[in-house]
């Protein structure tokens, strides 16, 4: 079913809230957060891509909405 | 009792400081404020790990500070992060001086490991200059080595007829409106 693997398990780098390119991976054109079906990340990873995400957007790096 | 011995824990703790600055600041004078966080850190008893100096950048959403009792409203502004190692007892005198500062437009305190690995553009397969080259350099020779601009010149002028542009359309329609009127 899902062959892909844990995105940041293949590339072993760790989970930035200030790293904006790889976290705009895991948004949706309207700025909401994928769920793990979508995102093929393990639950630990998932929960810290959600934390980075927002703490991202209080800094104002990404936006709470977009368009 | 529980209280105690929570609180009696004093112990080095790795922490980042990200921070937003006042647009107004114009470009060394950001640095100076930087340069008065490390001071304020160093005095504190705070060894640094790795920084950014603080770059312009526009902000996602608009956000507002009070300065002068006034409300002021901030699309811009310079964003910077410093990483370091201190006490956790005195974590409390950064927060509470940052807070204070009226040119600080917001800031966050994190708790933090020592290393950090990130995606940059030389690791990354796809965004490296590397692998592009290789693919582009061996089939795209492959290709034209054996295209002439001679044969091709005469097979498009055999093939195509030129025609000229006469625009019989709009007459056409002038006549066909006057008649249903």
């Amino acid at each position: 079913m899902n062959k892909r693997e844990d995105y940041f398990k293949e590339n072993n780098i760790t989970v930035d809230y200030k790293d904006i390119n790889t976290l705009s991976k895991f948004i949706n054109p309207h700025g909401r957060i994928l769920n793990h079906r979508k995102t093929n990340l393990s639950a630990k990873n998932q929960r810290t891509i959600a934390n980075a995400i927002k703490r991202a957007r209080f800094m104002g790096l990404l936006p709470y909405v977009a368009r | 009792m529980q209280n105690e011995s929570i609180m009696s824990e004093n112990e080095n703790m790795i922490y980042e400081i990200s921070f937003i600055f006042d647009n107004k600041l114009e470009g060394k004078k950001a640095e100076e404020k930087l340069v008065n966080l490390k001071e304020l850190i160093a005095s504190n008893g705070g060894s640094f790990i790795s920084e950014e100096t603080p770059y312009k950048r526009e902000l996602a959403y608009e956000m507002v500070r009070v300065q002068n009792n006034k409300n002021i409203r901030f699309n811009e502004g310079y964003f910077g992060w410093v990483k370091f190692e201190m006490l956790s007892e005195s974590i409390l005198v950064l927060d509470k001086t940052l807070k204070l500062d009226e040119e600080v437009v917001r800031y966050l305190i994190v708790k933090t490991e020592r290393g950090n690995n990130i995606l940059t553009r030389d690791q990354s397969p796809i965004l490296s200059n590397n692998f592009t080259n290789i693919l582009v350099n061996e089939t795209v020779s492959e290709r034209f080595e054996s295209v002439n601009i001679d044969t091709t010149n005469e097979v498009i002028s055999e093939t195509t007829e030129e025609k000229e542009f006469s625009p019989k359309i709009e007459n056409q329609n002038l006549e066909d409106l006057k008649e249903k009127e």
